[in-house]
Formats: structure tokens, sequence, C-alpha cells
């Protein structure tokens, strides 16, 4: 069993196999005491839990994927195709516990996205990742600096230029 | 403070609750300032903020409309936490992002950035619409995004004519430059292009675009002539890394039904007449073989049309008079070779798609989806292999009509 401490000063417990799922952990269980906590000084408890309950999810999840049958002979025939249902079964529950699972604050959304970068999980920073990229889509360019505070450093001119070398991209 | 068990979801014992009555839990982040506008909404609070203890707990219940990126959260995002972003931003919204500021756009160049992009996974079916007359007109349904893209086309020759099909990012056009064909290759996103040598028998050819899975290799294989002469010529294959056509087997002479080919698991396979079947002409040992298949009866029409892992499909109406037609979907059994029939268009489909018995359509496809457009009225009707249902593709019918059309799959990382 691993120890994991929040900086609010929330430990909970995992299984190492679950905490393996991070890298960020999977190194610092190899120099660390295992009596020990392991603290997450960027954490805190409520964000912690949540990752938490991603790994161990994943964790389940891999443990019953089914296998797939690579296809050796026709006598296997009604095999293979059990195995691709079963398959596309399996993913498709992944999926949509996946999608709950996001559905979150913009504030836990955020946290997430740097837990997850912070303990090296790509699973989760790639969930985060793409439902932050889904949401810029409408965004016109003022208002992506506005939200990411990001300085416009391009004259009015060298900007018109580009707007309309890419006016086709524009379109809505 | 310890123990909680396997068992999940956790239910924490610490004196901190964490369910809808919030006590202060501190956050990170570094400083931020929250509008107070924004406070109803919010979870958690900073450190040091007045500790108020009736969060409404309407907090939890954050409707999907009201989740907007704004700069109260996101405003200290790190810098390569947007590089993760970005990297997940549909392709054609990438062009939209370059005014934002310089950091950016360089961002965008960055070939790294460019490999990271296309790694993650395919941004969905694309279809690329293209005609030359009156004017020239270059464009790209993106089926998530429901949005039509018409790209600059004014980069390309002028001679450019014929879509040739798309593979990988990939484009390929012919035409004929003065009396002499030639053969394109494009990447329509990065506006990169190169004119390919011209083949040993350079003549307007039957012609098929191949990218491969790995790498940004390609080839192309060009089979019989389109002029259906009598005369056969061997069959050519241009490969992007040695930038040569090589000569190979000439296919054997027989008397094609139609000019549709699929590529297929690395093979090209045509229809024959005479004799039934198919020929199949394989990459890897530069041969072709012939394959007896008896075709449906009364078929009308026979697209080919490949589909993922494997799969080959036969499309095609079936039934001579009019009336009693029908539109339907074969799969090859390789092992028995014969085809199977999967579906059949549902007759108020058929009958919408294709008015009069008379009209022309078109059929392609990829990856388990198959295309149908109809001539005349603009039409174009998909069907989803694995979800086994139909629907209309949305968009202007004008951008349809009369045109080339393909599958695209928009990338970055191909360049020419």
């Amino acid at each position: 069993m691993v120890l994991l401490r929040s900086i609010d000063e929330i430990t909970v417990e995992v299984a190492e196999t679950v905490a393996l799922k991070s890298n960020m952990l999977k190194h610092a269980l190899e120099e660390s005491n295992p009596e020990q906590f392991i603290p997450l000084p960027n954490i805190t408890g409520e964000v912690m839990f949540k990752i938490v309950d991603y790994m161990t999810k994943q964790t389940e999840f891999e443990s019953k994927k089914p296998q797939e049958i690579v296809e050796k002979s026709p006598e296997l025939e009604g095999d293979v195709a059990k195995a691709k249902e079963a398959l596309k079964a399996w993913e498709q529950t992944v999926a949509t516990w996946e999608v709950a699972y996001m559905d979150v604050s913009m504030n836990m959304l955020y946290d997430l996205f740097l837990g997850a970068n912070f303990m090296d999980l790509q699973g989760l920073l790639s969930l985060c990742a793409e439902k932050i990229a889904s949401l810029i889509k409408g965004k016109t360019v003022k208002e992506i600096r506005k939200t990411f505070n990001i300085v416009n450093d391009f004259t009015p001119e060298e900007e018109a230029d580009y707007v309309k070398k890419y006016e086709w991209a524009f379109t809505d | 403070m310890h123990g909680f068990g396997e068992t999940f979801p956790l239910v924490p014992r610490s004196s901190v609750s964490l369910s809808d009555e919030m006590g202060p839990v501190p956050r990170l982040g570094g400083p931020r300032t929250i509008s107070p506008s924004h406070q109803k909404t919010i979870k958690t609070k900073p450190r040091g903020l007045d500790e108020e203890t009736n969060v409404l707990t309407t907090a939890n219940k954050i409707l999907i409309s009201e989740i907007q990126l704004d700069e109260s959260v996101w405003a200290h995002l790190p810098d390569d936490l947007q590089i993760e972003i970005l990297a997940r931003v549909p392709p054609f919204l990438l062009f939209r992002l370059r005014p934002v500021c310089k950091r950016w756009n360089s961002i965008l160049n960055d070939s790294g950035f460019i490999s990271t992009h296309s790694r993650v996974p395919v941004h969905g079916p694309c279809l690329l619409t293209f005609w030359r007359n009156p004017s020239s007109q270059l464009s790209i349904l993106s089926m998530p995004l429901k949005t039509w893209f018409k790209i600059p086309f004014g980069f390309l020759p002028d001679w450019v004519f014929w879509l040739v099909g798309s593979s990988g990012g990939l484009v390929c056009f012919t035409g004929f430059d003065e009396l002499t064909f030639k053969t394109l290759i494009c990447n329509p996103l990065t506006q990169t292009w190169q004119v390919l040598p011209s083949m040993h028998h350079n003549q307007q050819r039957q012609l098929i675009l191949v990218k491969s899975n790995s790498g940004t290799d390609y080839k192309v294989i060009a089979a019989s002539e389109i002029s259906g002469d009598s005369k056969t010529i061997p069959t050519e294959v241009y490969d992007s890394r040695t930038g040569t056509w090589s000569l190979h087997d000439t296919m054997p002479a027989v008397s094609l039904c139609s000019s549709k080919m699929a590529f297929c698991d690395s093979r090209l396979y045509l229809e024959t007449l005479n004799p039934i079947g198919l020929m199949v002409y394989q990459v890897d040992t530069g041969r072709w073989d012939y394959i007896p298949v008896k075709f449906p009866r009364s078929l009308l029409d026979g697209y080919l049309v490949s589909g993922a892992k494997k799969r080959l499909f036969l499309v095609g109406r079936v039934g001579i008079y009019s009336t009693l037609q029908s539109m339907r979907v074969w799969e090859l059994d390789h092992g028995k070779s014969i085809w199977t029939e999967i579906t059949r268009m549902p007759p108020r489909y058929f009958r919408s798609l294709l008015r009069l018995s008379a009209e022309r359509f078109e059929c392609f496809g990829q990856d388990n989806l198959i295309c149908f457009t109809s001539w005349n009225q603009g039409k174009g009707l998909l069907y989803d292999v694995e979800k086994k249902s139909w629907s209309w593709i949305m968009g202007p019918a004008v951008q349809l009509c009369n045109s080339q059309v393909c599958f695209y799959e928009p990338r970055f990382d191909t360049l020419v």
C-alpha cells in the first residue's frame, strides 16, 4: 500500500498497482521509504481523491480488458468475432465512464489538468487537454488572449495579415 | 491521519469535509484574482480569503452550458500545458490560433509540435471536393466540426484538373500541361506540393495514391490506361523514398468492367468481366493475380470500396427494372471468394438519392464509411459499416454538385 498526502494534509492509501499508473509515483516509490507517505505539494485533497479515482478505475478497466484473438484458422472465426464484440463493448464502457468522470467544474478541470501533469498521468492529461481544446473552439482571437492572459505582440498590420492569409479558416 | 481502504468511492474521515458544505479548503496555483461574480460557482477558495462557509450547494450542479473558459481560472496556465491543449485542437482550427501571439504562431510551426499533433487520434472523417469549371474550388467538409472550409487553391498550377484521391493527408491530382500528362501530390493544409517525374509510359492512366501507415512515405500505383486500349502496359509504382517510378508486372489482357479500383491490405483490386472476377495487384511482389469471384446477379454498377482492416466492399444497384431496384453493399469473403450481402439502402434514402433510375451517382469509401453522392442533386449519403447507420451529409448542395469528391484526413506532418 502507498500513502499519499495532499497539501492540505489529507492522506489516502492506494494499492501499489494503482499508484504505479502515475510515472511520478513510480519514481518516487523507487527512491522513498515505503513506510512514509509521498507528499503531493501541488494538489489539494479533493483533487487528490479525484485523481486517485481515475487511477483506480483505470487499473480496474485494464484488468478486465478482453483478450483479442488473432485470426489463425477458419474454425476460430466465431471466437474472433465474439472477442471483437467484447472488446468493443469494453471500449464503450471505458468511454462512457470517462465522459461522466470529466463532467466537472472549470476549477476542478484546471486542477485536474495541472495535477495530471504533475503526477505524469498521460491518460488523464489527454482527457483534460481534449476537453479544454474543445472549449477553445468557439472563441475569437481576442477572447483566447484574455482567457489565457496572453499579451498580443503582433502589430495590427501583422495580425491583419495573418487573418487575411487564413481567412478561409475563420468561416463560421 | 490515515485509513482509507481500497474500496471506492472514498469517504474521507479527515477533518475537512469535501461534500457540499464547504469549509475553507485552500487551493494552489499561484496568485489569482477571483472576481466576486464568480464566487458562487467556485467550490474551493484561495487561502487567506474570507472564510465563506456557505458556498451554494448549486455549485455542484454546474450546467454544461455554463462551462466557459475564462481568465479567472486559466490566466496562469503554464506554457507547456498550453502546448498540450494546442496539440488537441482540430487541424483546421489551428489556423485561427496563429494570430494570438508570436509564441503560439511559432509553436504551430515547430516540427516537434507538428509530430505531437499528428500522433493525437485522427480528427474524424472529412470530405474533399474539387471542381474546375466554371471557377476552381477546393473545399473540405469536416464532419466532426460540421463545417465546410474553402481552401485557397491558387498555390497549385493551372493544368491541375482531375482529383485522383487522398491518403494520409496527401492529395493526388493529374492533368495535362500542354500535351504532357502530369501527376501532382500536395498537402492542402500546408500548401506544399510536388510534381512527380514522368512515368515510363507517360499517358493518362488509372492511378491510386497510397500513404504508408508508418512514416511519411507514399506510393502511387499506375495500372491500366484510361483510354481502354487493348494494348496493355506494365504497371508502374512511384515510391516517394526513391523519387522514381519502377516497372512491374503487366496486367493480363482482360476486359475490365469498370474503371473503379480499390486499394486494400497492400493489394489493388479491379473488377473484370472476362474472365469474371477480380484482378489483384500485390504491391509487395509486383505481380498480378486473378481471383475468380462471381458477381451478384443483376448487378448494374459495381463500385469497389476498401474498408478498414482488410475489408473489401462491392456497392451497386440490383434489378434491371427501375421500380424494383435496390442499392446493396456486399463484402468479400476472402477465404471463400464470394460476395456476401451486408446491407441494403433503405428505400426512402434510395428514392431520395436517385430520383430517376438513370441518375448518376458516385460511390467511394474509407475506414468503414461508404459515401454516395448524387451528381445532379448534390446530395451526399453516408453509410457507417460498423454502426450500420445511414445519414445525410449536411451542407450546401452546390459543394457536391458536379464535383470530384473523396475522403480526406487533415494532417500537418506529411509535407511534400
